[in-house]
């Protein structure tokens, strides 16, 4: 901006909101007296329609070129007002808000001259950042309206089919043989027990059939780069060594082929062929040859020709096929815990322990034993069979969370077999049942009606029968309060869920996060469950946690949903608050650097060898982190610039700035939780002078050290805690960052207590004020005088720190 | 009963690792005491820590039944560590006198001769026949000091009594 | 192969026998055993560590430092001091603030724990030793030999501590006894807990445990038991004369200390080891596999 800043400021009174406590009329009249500014007024309700006109009339009448409210948090109306001076004429990004309404009146409200000294440097404050605020456009990228579903599982099917159905085109990569994922293997489904292939089975067909649906199967996704709409991925086809046009499915091949191993899709407890469909319904009906097990007698090649046919080729090898895609769905589903883990039970040791996935195979007609439910010992059905819940689950020796679903797969299950077998002893040990949805609890009921016996208690260990082979638990009959063995013939394990293997690759591939067990990481737990952190990438089904199939059907519409809505109109807004290399300034021409490109967690930068660093502002998200971290303070975040950070600080630091603290507070989680202590009128002492940046990431030491050398009390950087962090590593980028500053202050004479480092999440009022509390205590203690003379003598070598870092 | 405050160490106990009881009755399926002694029941032990009636516990026998054998501290899926809370228990109850008599004497015969156990005549004939060298004695001093350091007061002879 | 030698209180005062035994089959496999000076109880995992678990640790770490002083690795025969050293040894590598508390009460008789050395157990040594080296010296396999294999408690638990095998269903005891060509049997509540540590408290309930043990292992056919701890083989060999059954019988049931079918398997007689001093007639066994008493 060439032209002199011409500031408009406005003092809400939020009712009684803020004007209970600030004196708004007299802080308006102060501001006014502030260099740049053209106007400044307070106002009843500034996001009220004629608070929202007074600034449009003013930007026109006064030609202002800056506008600041000051009233509630940014995180509240900043969008609102954004848009009203965007209306006016004037770029949204040339609008500034303080927050002396949860930041300031609703917790100070004992104080209200120290109140009104804050708020006055709040808005103080956000004048000086706004002198040197730049007009921003949002970036439009183009979108490609092609969708790319990974896993054929069936949310994956869902969120294909509606995706389709909305005209996008659609890709969805399969890596097993055939759709159908673990839905495919199950019997039947609670609470309705319909028979589960045959629901999911014309839906399968309907992927097949879809015009707009491409579907690779036998393929996996091997590399992802770009950005939101703007998708370039490779997919390897795995050679099935069948050519798939050709191939119509008679199985002449099989019959003749003399291999079997175990099946995978019958829990290895039947046998394929090494030429295979993996099941009768399978899509595509296409056969594939496990070429490991392959003995090369090509007995197949002489039956597929004898069918006229010409379909087996040996020499076919990997296929690299390239996609430009605009969104991306993960729906990569879920494995179950390997129940030998669970050394107690006896699973992979006993013959006659099973997990449930193995009961549905046998208890299904097209299963090993085309529906026979057979001990292994012996080969006869059972007369008692004990369920054991939660097998894996809420333990914090295997997995800590609840998988979901397992209690109402028992449930299932258990009415199965008394279904099968009217005169079966069946028992489920369970510990807590869970039935939480649409007609559970009426299926558990329905379960107790059939005669199933439920024992509570948690069995410690199960033991063999020498002879017999039969089970004897241990456990305590929780009811009676008294400890107990239970002999049974068959034991079944309901184990967890966990995530598929590949999660953590492909996590890593299409750089998203996954939580503490695992699972694919959601943007925000509440309001955001199927959006990756990463734009245009969703979650759906098991991926994204354990769930049961009519959970994991609505997020696989949810997610196709979520998918167009990006690519309905062709074009996508990015926020411009990203940021941008001074190739002059940059080492990397000189020398190899790379530091930003490291320190991205988005692979937004790119360092060629020789050239300036570059960064793909549709893939930045704007956490900072690179800008903090260059060396030559080359890179520049727009809207949280240096200058104006800097400009803050020296704005905040003007009058009494040893009775001062100034606070770095991230957008996401201190900032909220400063918000929130506000929101609950919680008092605290009002020293700090808060500094809002996106993530704890972007804070420069310099800021720290420049805060020092004008003099300030206090500095306190803050952020998410580990794991929580909204741009994923900017918080332990900060504390690399900040940390050695502890060791190094002191040599200048500066007490270590006088910095703060710490990390809360936005929910975390309580510790907010904790904190603010005990920093008011140590500024007391130090006091004025020894804080100013610290001051002095480290000055010189502040001075000298920020020169040779180019602050 | 009145209720005093919690000791300090049992409360950080309680805090850490109790408080995650969610009753399952893990430990006592295999618990060899509850198999035999039917008033003994860990996981009823730790609701009772959790409900804060820690005196009752403290003062009963019961905290002496147990074995030892650290089955419910593998079995507990929330790691509670019952067996481990059991020693804080007896811990605390040695320190007010609730120490069973078989317990402190073989701490008393340790600190005597730096064995729990004596050395009978029968099984001393046994070790000349079999061939095996003598025991040599142990310089219990050390010990006595080190129990004294510790605050153990229970091994002195009774010199005082 | 040369280990600081810590056979307890339990094996040398009262069941000589076993010590008898495990010298001679480690001397057998080329083991040197050498005497620890001034070595002490290891510190009763039960019944001291129930008194106080702060004294119990420093007694324990006073014995770890003989055998660091030795510069030698400790062989353990007892379960119980396995447990107790192991622990101590654990614990004391990995908590600073811990070892420095116990220093300084080491400091007041001049010693002072430097984590130097290792615990091991009676199978450690011989896997160290190597299977096939052991398997070497068996000639003359125990064939026939049924035999219920009792683990004990404190050779796997508390696993996060000892580290030795499955803490519920661990093999390596079996594996080592299938090694003298006998059969482990699988039998019912096979780790359940000898009950040692009820007896000081209730003698009766104690032998209640035995005798439901004992149970199972007569309906699993075995000729005999093997255990790896003292207070195990006293309460499976010495107390079975107390069970009485509604017969009126005893059990009578042979319990052998590992090391002794060890020994029977390299060819040594009965007569150079001690099992006429078993409490509970071990000649059945002997028949049954063509030895004479």
């Amino acid at each position: 901006m060439d032209e002199e800043p011409r500031i408009g400021i406005y003092v809400c009174h939020c009712g009684l909101n803020i004007a209970a406590v600030v004196d708004c009329d007299k802080v308006a009249k102060e501001a006014a007296k502030l260099p740049n500014v053209v106007v400044s007024k307070d106002n009843r309700y500034m996001c009220a329609d004629p608070g929202q006109e007074l600034i449009k009339q003013d930007i026109k009448e006064h030609k202002l070129n800056r506008v600041i409210v000051a009233s509630c948090s940014p995180r509240m109306h900043e969008p609102t007002f954004r848009k009203c001076v965007e209306s006016a004429g004037l770029n949204p990004f040339l609008f500034e808000m303080a927050n002396i309404r949860e930041l300031c009146s609703w917790c100070h409200i004992h104080y209200p001259e120290e109140a009104n000294e804050k708020a006055f440097d709040l808005v103080k404050m956000a004048t000086a950042k706004a002198r040197y605020l730049n007009p921003l456009e949002v970036i439009k990228v183009p979108v490609t309206r092609t969708a790319l579903v990974i896993g054929g599982g069936v949310a994956g099917i869902h969120a294909a089919l509606d995706l389709a159905d909305m005209g996008f085109k659609v890709y969805l990569v399969e890596r097993s043989p055939s759709i159908g994922g673990k839905m495919a293997q199950l019997d039947k489904t609670f609470p309705t027990l319909d028979c589960s292939i045959c629901i999911l089975g014309p839906k399968m067909v309907d992927v097949a059939r879809h015009p707009n649906i491409e579907l690779i199967s036998y393929a996996e996704v091997k590399h992802v780069e770009g950005y939101i709409g703007n998708f370039k991925v490779t997919v390897v086809k795995k050679p099935r060594f069948v050519i798939e046009k050709e191939c119509n499915g008679c199985g002449e091949c099989a019959n003749v082929c003399p291999v079997e191993v175990p099946n995978e899709f019958d829990e290895n407890l039947g046998f394929r062929k090494a030429i295979y469909v993996p099941f009768p319904q399978a899509v595509p009906m296409k056969f594939t040859i496990d070429r490991e097990a392959c003995i090369d007698c090509y007995k197949c090649i002489e039956a597929c020709k004898e069918q006229g046919r010409d379909a087996i080729n040996f020499d076919m090898k990997e296929e690299e096929i390239q996609l430009d895609i605009g969104t991306i769905i993960v729906a990569c589903g879920y494995d179950l815990y390997d129940a030998s883990k669970v050394k107690a039970y006896g699973y992979g040791l006993y013959d006659n322990v099973f997990t449930a996935l193995e009961l549905e195979r046998m208890i299904n007609a097209s299963g090993p034993t085309q529906g026979n439910v057979i001990r292994f010992s012996d080969r006869r059905t059972p007369k008692s069979v004990c369920f054991i819940t939660c097998v894996g689950s809420r333990d914090e020796k295997t997995n800590i969370y609840c998988s979901g679903f397992c209690c109402m797969y028992t449930l299932k299950n258990a009415l199965l077999l008394r279904e099968h077998y009217p005169n079966v002893e069946v028992n489920v040990l369970f510990m807590d049942l869970r039935a939480p949805f649409k007609g559970y609890e009426e299926f558990y009921r329905r379960a107790r009606e059939e005669g199933i016996l439920f024992l509570r208690g948690r069995p410690t260990e199960i033991y063999e029968h020498p002879k017999t082979k039969n089970l004897v638990i241990s456990m305590e009959n929780l009811s009676t309060g008294e400890p107990m063995d239970l002999e049974t013939e068959m034991v079944i394990l309901s184990s967890a869920a966990v995530p598929t293997t590949g999660a953590e690759k492909l996590a890593r591939i299409l750089t998203v996060s996954r939580d503490a067990s695992g699972f694919f990481m959601e943007a925000h737990p509440k309001l955001k469950p199927i959006d990756a952190a990463t734009d245009g990438i969703f979650f759906c089904g098991a991926a994204q946690g354990p769930k049961d199939i009519p959970y994991s059907v609505s997020q696989g519409s949810a997610a196709a949903s979520r998918s167009g809505r990006i690519m309905a109109q062709g074009e996508w807004e990015i926020e411009p608050i990203v940021a941008f290399v001074d190739a002059e300034k940059c080492r990397n021409t000189k020398v190899k650097c790379g530091i930003c490109v490291t320190k991205c967690p988005y692979g937004a930068i790119t360092a060629e060898e020789g050239k300036a660093a570059l960064v793909n502002t549709a893939k930045c998200h704007g956490c900072g982190t690179c800008v903090a971290d260059c060396p030559s303070n080359a890179i520049t975040q727009r809207h949280f610039t240096d200058a104006q950070i800097i400009a803050q600080i020296h704005a905040a630091l003007e009058e009494k700035p040893e009775e001062k603290v100034i606070g770095f507070l991230c957008n996401w989680c201190s900032y909220g939780a400063a918000d929130l202590a506000g929101t609950s009128r919680f008092e605290y002492p009002s020293d700090i002078r808060v500094i809002r940046v996106m993530c704890s990431g972007r804070i420069d030491r310099d800021f720290v050290l420049e805060a020092f050398k004008k003099g300030a009390g206090m500095v306190m950087v803050s952020g998410c805690r580990f794991g929580d962090c909204h741009y994923i590593s900017g918080n332990y980028n900060a504390e690399k960052r900040i940390k050695p500053l502890f060791a190094m202050l002191p040599r200048f004479g500066i007490s270590p207590e006088r910095l703060r480092l710490e990390w809360f999440s936005a929910a975390e009022a309580t510790f907010y004020v904790k904190l603010n509390k005990e920093m008011s205590e140590t500024l007391k203690k130090l006091g004025v005088e020894r804080i100013r003379a610290e001051n002095e003598k480290a000055k010189p070598f502040l001075e000298r720190m920020l020169q040779q870092s180019g602050g | 009963m009145a209720e005093k405050e919690m000791p300090e160490e049992l409360k950080e106990l309680v805090k850490e690792k109790v408080h995650f009881c969610y009753q399952c009755g893990s430990c006592v399926g295999s618990c060899p005491t509850a198999r035999a002694i039917p008033e003994y029941n860990p996981r009823k032990m730790m609701e009772k820590l959790i409900l804060g009636e820690w005196e009752e516990v403290l003062s009963a026998k019961l905290i002496w039944l147990c074995t030892m054998c650290h089955t419910c501290y593998e079995a507990c899926p929330q790691g509670v560590g019952i067996s481990h809370i059991v020693i804080e228990l007896r811990n605390l109850a040695t320190e007010r006198g609730l120490a069973p008599v078989g317990f402190l004497e073989g701490a008393k015969q340790m600190a005597a001769t730096g064995w729990t156990t004596q050395l009978t005549g029968a099984a001393q004939r046994s070790r000349t026949e079999l061939g095996l060298p003598e025991i040599k004695a142990v310089n219990t001093e050390e010990i006595k000091k080190l129990m004294k350091s510790t605050g153990f007061r229970f091994a002195q002879e009774d010199e005082r009594e | 192969m040369s280990y600081a030698f810590f056979p307890g209180c339990m094996i040398p005062l009262r069941l000589p026998y076993m010590e008898s035994a495990a010298r001679q089959a480690l001397a057998a496999l080329g083991v040197e055993l050498v005497d620890m000076p001034n070595a002490s109880c290891c510190g009763d995992p039960i019944s001291f560590q129930s008194l106080n678990k702060e004294t119990w640790m420093v007694v324990a770490a006073r014995n770890l430092c003989v055998a660091e002083e030795m510069g030698k690795n400790i062989l353990t025969l007892c379960s119980g001091c396995y447990e107790t050293l192991k622990t101590a040894n654990v614990e004391l590598k990995r908590d600073q603030y811990l070892r420095e508390k116990v220093n300084k009460t080491l400091s007041e008789v001049e010693r002072e724990f430097m984590g130097t050395v290792e615990v091991k157990n009676l199978l450690e040594v011989l896997l160290e030793i190597g299977t096939d080296k052991v398997k070497k010296r068996l000639v003359r396999p125990l064939r026939g030999l049924r035999v219920a294999v009792h683990y004990g408690c404190h050779l796997v638990r508390p696993s996060d501590i000892l580290n030795f095998d499955d803490p519920m269903k661990p093999t390596t005891f079996d594996q080592f006894v299938g090694l003298t060509g006998a059969e482990s049997v699988s039998y019912l509540k096979k780790m359940l807990c000898c009950g040692a540590g009820l007896r000081m408290v209730d003698a009766e309930k104690a032998s209640k445990l035995v005798d439901m043990k004992l149970r199972y292992v007569e309906q699993a056919e075995a000729d005999c038991m093997a255990v790896l701890c003292p207070y195990c083989m006293i309460q499976y060999d010495l107390t079975q004369r107390m069970i009485k059954r509604e017969s009126g019988a005893n059990p009578q049931m042979p319990v052998l200390y590992y090391p002794e079918m060890l020994c029977l398997a390299m060819g040594i007689k009965p007569q150079e080891l001690g099992l006429r001093h078993h409490r509970t007639n071990a000649e059945p066994v002997l028949k049954k596999l063509g030895l004479s008493a």
